[in-house]
């Protein structure tokens, strides 16, 4: 499978693609956060990109081929990709590849290589990243636009129908999403969307977005290849249950991450964590939150090199400990 | 060394509209050869199971 043709967020378990005969894609549907794994697909919107889809592809069979336009469809890559082509993959691993492990093996690969960036971590943004909220039922028009955000900022509004970001052709929210995934972190971003009159009129408006430099950052706790990311932690740890908190004095919803043992160098020694330490803090927030939200927190705050802090309860009293957040390293060359 | 799973629909609009039971195939090089031969689009679905 050319999974650079058919690229989708592959820490899901469901995605679907629209294609014709020649592989060219007209839609990709799918996609979820950090709630649930299906609340952002509906049998309405499905529906919708089916109904758009069908009339796409009437209208490209009913065109001369030398009409038939490549906009129409989304980009293709310029080069194949198949799982077997990741060398770690090919050299460490048999059996069934499951999607996650093909992104993990990418990201270990882009690490050893040299290749590994920050933004690889934060793959398909929401539509909420750049204040576009999109209608749950439709998949790509807009109901509500957040205040004083990017997609505010340059005028877009609730029942503008989103039809294109970038080159990509939208068709669904999976669309938007892969658009937005493909896009460049630090360049503005092309939207071109349908707006209709109180009298039904449609007109098109064009707008560029210049968005902030972290724009693409979304909760990774939920993902399952958070675990390949190079992040040397330094410590092996755990969220501490409610009645484990209450023991230690806390609130019952509050931040709780035990440092149950020190493990090679990173995170733990640049702070000089401790076997036993309770970290109760992070940034200011001492909400609730697993280890794997943990992890997904420190990395949408911090890049290699920076000052951190966090809090801590060490022997029954609350300290701080500062540091650099570590350079990425893992020696993981598989995934289990 | 297997690769992902998938599963492949083509349909047409009639058999949307007239809930026809769609064709299912494991290989997309077949679906892409009963979608030449048919004109039908291609629903391709991926599903990882864990």
């Amino acid at each position: 499978m050319d999974v650079a043709r058919f690229e989708f967020d592959l820490d899901t378990t469901w995605t679907a693609f629209f294609i014709d005969a020649d592989r060219n894609i007209y839609s990709r549907y799918g996609g979820r956060d950090e709630s649930t794994s299906d609340g952002r697909q509906t049998k309405a919107s499905l529906l919708q990109t089916m109904r758009e889809v069908l009339e796409l592809h009437e209208q490209r069979k009913a065109a001369s081929r030398l009409l038939v336009k490549d906009a129409d469809v989304h980009p293709a890559p310029s080069a194949k990709l198949t799982p077997k082509d990741i060398p770690l993959l090919r050299d460490n691993h048999s059996g069934c590849v499951h999607c996650h492990q093909v992104r993990e093996y990418r990201l270990l690969q882009a690490f050893h290589d040299g290749e590994f960036r920050r933004d690889d971590l934060f793959p398909f943004p929401l539509p909420e990243n750049i204040g576009l909220k999109l209608d749950r039922d439709h998949g790509h028009r807009v109901s509500e636009v957040v205040e004083k955000s990017a997609a505010a900022v340059e005028g877009l509004r609730p029942g503008d129908t989103i039809v294109r970001v970038n080159d990509v052709p939208v068709h669904s929210e999976g669309d938007v999403r892969w658009a937005l995934h493909r896009a460049k972190s630090d360049q503005p971003l092309a939207i071109v969307a349908r707006r209709q009159s109180p009298s039904g009129d449609s007109s098109t408006v064009s707008t560029e977005l210049r968005l902030s430099a972290n724009w693409k950052q979304t909760e990774l706790g939920w993902r399952k290849s958070l675990r390949s990311v190079p992040l040397p932690l330094g410590f092996l740890g755990y969220a501490m249950g409610r009645e484990e908190r209450t023991a230690a004095g806390l609130k019952p919803d509050s931040l709780a991450i035990k440092v149950a043992s020190i493990r090679g160098s990173g995170l733990a020694t640049n702070l000089d964590l401790k076997k036993g330490d309770l970290i109760i803090q992070l940034d200011g927030q001492r909400g609730e939150r697993t280890l794997d939200q943990f992890k997904s927190d420190l990395l949408r705050r911090y890049a290699p090199g920076d000052k951190m802090e966090l809090r801590v309860l060490r022997d029954g009293r609350e300290v701080s400990v500062e540091g650099l957040f570590p350079k990425w390293h893992t020696n993981d060359v598989s995934v289990p | 060394m297997r690769l992902l799973p998938l599963f492949i629909l083509t349909f047409t609009p009639l058999s949307l509209l007239a809930d026809q039971t769609p064709r299912w195939h494991t290989d997309i090089t077949r679906a892409c050869e009963v979608s030449r031969t048919t004109g039908q689009p291609i629903f391709l679905v991926f599903r990882c199971v864990r």
